[in-house]
């Protein structure tokens, strides 16, 4: 019994490990840190709640908080909605379903930042490709990334684009699961198309789609990648339109060596989104339908 | 069961190995065993001929003293120094681009004092120009050692002028006359693109490693940023300057404005804005009349340089210019601080260095005496030299929080000209942020 438990936390160590010393230690840390005032080189001096005030009484912090929200309210939804469109265009049987598949799922292995230094190119005012194909329809040149208006659809368009192809592919294995009897049943009752999806499909699938909800929620809160690469030299351009929680946090870290306030964040961060989580998880007990029980 | 036993001991193995090597990496770096000094410098030049010219005066240093081997590797990512720094594998020298850092840095203990050295090895800091002086000073304490000083006029393109029914050699005088001129020099397409501009207020500005246009405009419209021991930056000086950025936004359109920025190629190519011609005027410092010389020689001929003009009416502040140095920096933790410092000592109070290095990458020597410095014969190299002397050359404040409040000006400036916030709220938002900041830090 006791040599078991000792194989047991061998064959654990490699996980225990990284949890201990990549997680759970950094964490704990981290959550010091934000209660002290500390800028890396200097022992951190307790401060008490002094970052938390500060973070809330700054106006940055918010716009960050605002310019996250929205790009994970329209984000996860365009995400789902292009993810779960094209599962269902391709899972028919079609001529060159397996080009078409792979050509929509060729972005997702493609690092991230590669994929924004080419949209970058893409979305140039003068000479990009965008809107070379806008000046065929007689549609003024738009400024994509340096318009405030416009920068965080910008970033949408080049995440959606990388990440569609891998819901695609999770959307299309939930989709061939939904017994073919239940459509069978519906058509023999008159069942329209648009009901079969909306009565059959979308409840059989509805644990798929929590899942990249989940996923997705997590993925925008935490955004950073993209929107760092095509700021690179101004961190959040233009007006801190795209200055979004993440990067506002590295920039306190990093630029401003002011790693307690950083800390701080992160850990509002993480508090949100446990909550957020939870939420989903309770939103997912009444809403979604488990057909072989959870 | 056996098999994993020693993957696992393999793998620990593996790390120890992998650890080795990191501390291998470290000696390398810091004590060696013969007699032989080896000191790493990260600068900040970049590659291509700026660090041809950097590697040509440490060819010098180490033949005339030839324990000393100098390892130079361009690091401009500042993050990447402090975590160097803090994880105490530091280089020996480094070699700043800028002095935004230095007051921010100095603050927390990541560079070491030289005043000691500098008493030590009695080094008369009377031989440096005052105001590259003054960017590696905080608190009284000496930072660094100024080299190679750097300011700004205003460049602008005869071609451009002449084509627009402008006298080429009568460049403007005051601001407001500037924006007459800019507003000549623009050509707008039927659908609102700007095809060539005039002036573009805030380009090249700090996300091209300067101080921002709005910092140097403020000084221009006689405003401080930081004064008597207080954060200014709502002085109403700064926020005429700001406006007077604005007026060419609201003129031409913001958006028309960014992406005539945006489209343009990277600052200091011949597809920059100014090199391609498609920019009439441009306040940028000496090293673009070289870079312009380079990429696009039928321009360099062509291009004009005046003091930076000031308000009507304000004319002693004509020649207003940011002025700032490389500051040769020894981080906190650096191994063999004394053979750095003796370099660093050499590198900064060299004549014939300073002179053969400016020459190199058309940049205003740190010393006040150069023997034999051909370019102060050059006219348009003339005005940057004197700017420097000026009282009207200033220098960005050196603060625990210089590079936050650097940063944010930016924002702030951003703001405006994209018709968010006027200048008035903007700079009291900066005002309100930065003081809070500085006190928070002190």
């Amino acid at each position: 019994m006791r040599k078991a438990r000792g194989f047991t936390l061998l064959f654990l160590s490699p996980w225990l490990i990284g949890f201990l010393g990549l997680m759970l230690v950094p964490l704990l840390v981290a959550l010091y840190w934000s209660f002290t005032n500390y800028d890396v080189f200097q022992a951190p001096q307790w401060v008490g709640l002094q970052n938390y005030i500060a973070i809330i009484h700054d106006p940055i912090f918010w716009q960050s908080v605002g310019n996250t929200l929205y790009i994970t309210v329209i984000g996860v939804p365009t995400g789902i909605i292009a993810g779960l469109g094209t599962a269902l265009l391709l899972e028919k049987p079609i001529r060159g379903m397996g080009f078409y598949r792979a050509a929509i799922f060729l972005p997702t292995i493609v690092p991230p930042v590669a994929v924004a230094i080419v949209w970058l190119w893409i979305l140039n005012p003068d000479y990009g490709l965008l809107n070379a194909i806008l000046g065929v329809f007689h549609i003024r040149p738009l400024g994509w990334l340096n318009d405030p208006h416009l920068a965080k659809v910008s970033l949408l368009m080049m995440v959606v684009w990388g990440m569609t192809g891998q819901i695609m592919i999770v959307m299309l294995a939930g989709l061939k699961d939904v017994p073919v009897e239940l459509y069978e049943a519906a058509m023999i009752d008159g069942a329209s198309s648009w009901n079969r999806f909306r009565k059959i499909t979308l409840p059989m699938i509805g644990p798929v789609i929590f899942y990249e909800v989940v996923v997705g929620v997590i993925f925008y809160l935490q955004f950073f990648t993209q929107a760092f690469v095509v700021t690179a030299n101004n961190l959040g351009e233009p007006v801190n339109s795209t200055l979004f929680y993440a990067l506002y946090l590295y920039q306190n870290a990093f630029d401003f060596q002011k790693m307690g306030y950083a800390a701080a964040m992160a850990f509002i961060l993480f508090i949100v989104i446990v909550i957020v989580t939870m939420l989903l998880f309770w939103i997912n007990r009444r809403v979604v339908f488990y057909g072989g029980g959870e | 069961m056996r098999k994993a036993v020693t993957a696992v001991a393999g793998a620990a193995v593996l790390t120890v190995g992998l650890t080795a090597c990191g501390s291998n990496g470290q000696n390398s770096n810091g004590a060696s065993g013969s007699h032989i000094i080896h000191l790493t410098m990260w600068q900040q030049w970049g590659g291509g001929h700026e660090q041809a010219a950097l590697n040509k005066i440490i060819g010098e240093y180490e033949k005339l003293h030839p324990n000393v081997r100098i390892t130079e590797l361009p690091v401009t990512n500042d993050a990447k120094i402090l975590t160097a720094i803090s994880g105490g594998t530091p280089p020996s020298i480094i070699d700043l681009g800028t002095s935004l850092e230095v007051g921010q840095w100095a603050s927390k203990g990541a560079l070491m004092s030289l005043t000691p050295y500098i008493k030590k090895n009695h080094v008369n800091t009377s031989v440096y120009v005052p105001a590259g002086l003054k960017a590696v000073t905080y608190n009284g304490h000496m930072y660094g050692l100024p080299f190679m000083n750097f300011d700004v006029g205003l460049l602008y393109n005869k071609a451009l002028f002449k084509a627009a029914g402008l006298n080429p050699n009568k460049p403007p005088t005051t601001t407001q006359q500037l924006q007459a001129d800019a507003y000549k020099l623009t050509k707008v397409s039927s659908n609102g693109t700007i095809e060539q501009l005039g002036f573009l207020p805030q380009y090249p500005g700090q996300s091209n490693g300067q101080v921002t246009a709005l910092e140097m405009l403020g000084w221009d419209y006689g405003g401080q940023w930081y004064q008597n021991g207080h954060v200014s930056a709502n002085n109403p000086r700064n926020i005429a300057a700001l406006n007077w950025e604005a007026s060419f936004y609201k003129k031409f359109g913001p958006q028309n404005m960014a992406n005539f920025l945006h489209s343009a190629g990277a600052y200091l190519t011949a597809k920059d804005p100014f090199e391609s011609g498609k920019l009439a005027m441009v306040y940028d410092g000496p090293w673009a009349l070289d870079y312009a010389e380079a990429n696009v020689p039928q321009l360099a001929k062509n291009i004009g340089v005046a003091p930076f003009p000031a308000p009507a009416g304000q004319s002693s502040r004509t020649g207003t210019t940011f002025i700032d140095t490389n500051p040769q920096v020894i981080p906190s933790g650096a191994a063999h601080p004394n053979a750095a410092f003796k370099f660093i000592q050499w590198e900064t109070t060299n004549p014939q260095v300073a002179s053969t290095f400016a020459t190199l990458v058309y940049n205003l020597p740190q010393l006040k005496n150069v023997p034999n410095f051909k370019l102060a014969s050059d006219p348009r190299f003339r005005v940057f030299m004197q700017e420097a002397d000026s009282a009207n050359a200033h220098v960005w404040p050196q603060l625990p929080i210089s590079t936050e409040y650097g940063v944010k000006l930016d924002e702030a400036q951003d703001a405006v000209l994209y018709g968010k916030e006027t200048a008035k709220q903007a700079l009291n938002g900066l005002q309100q942020t930065i003081s809070a900041a500085l006190k928070q830090s002190k």
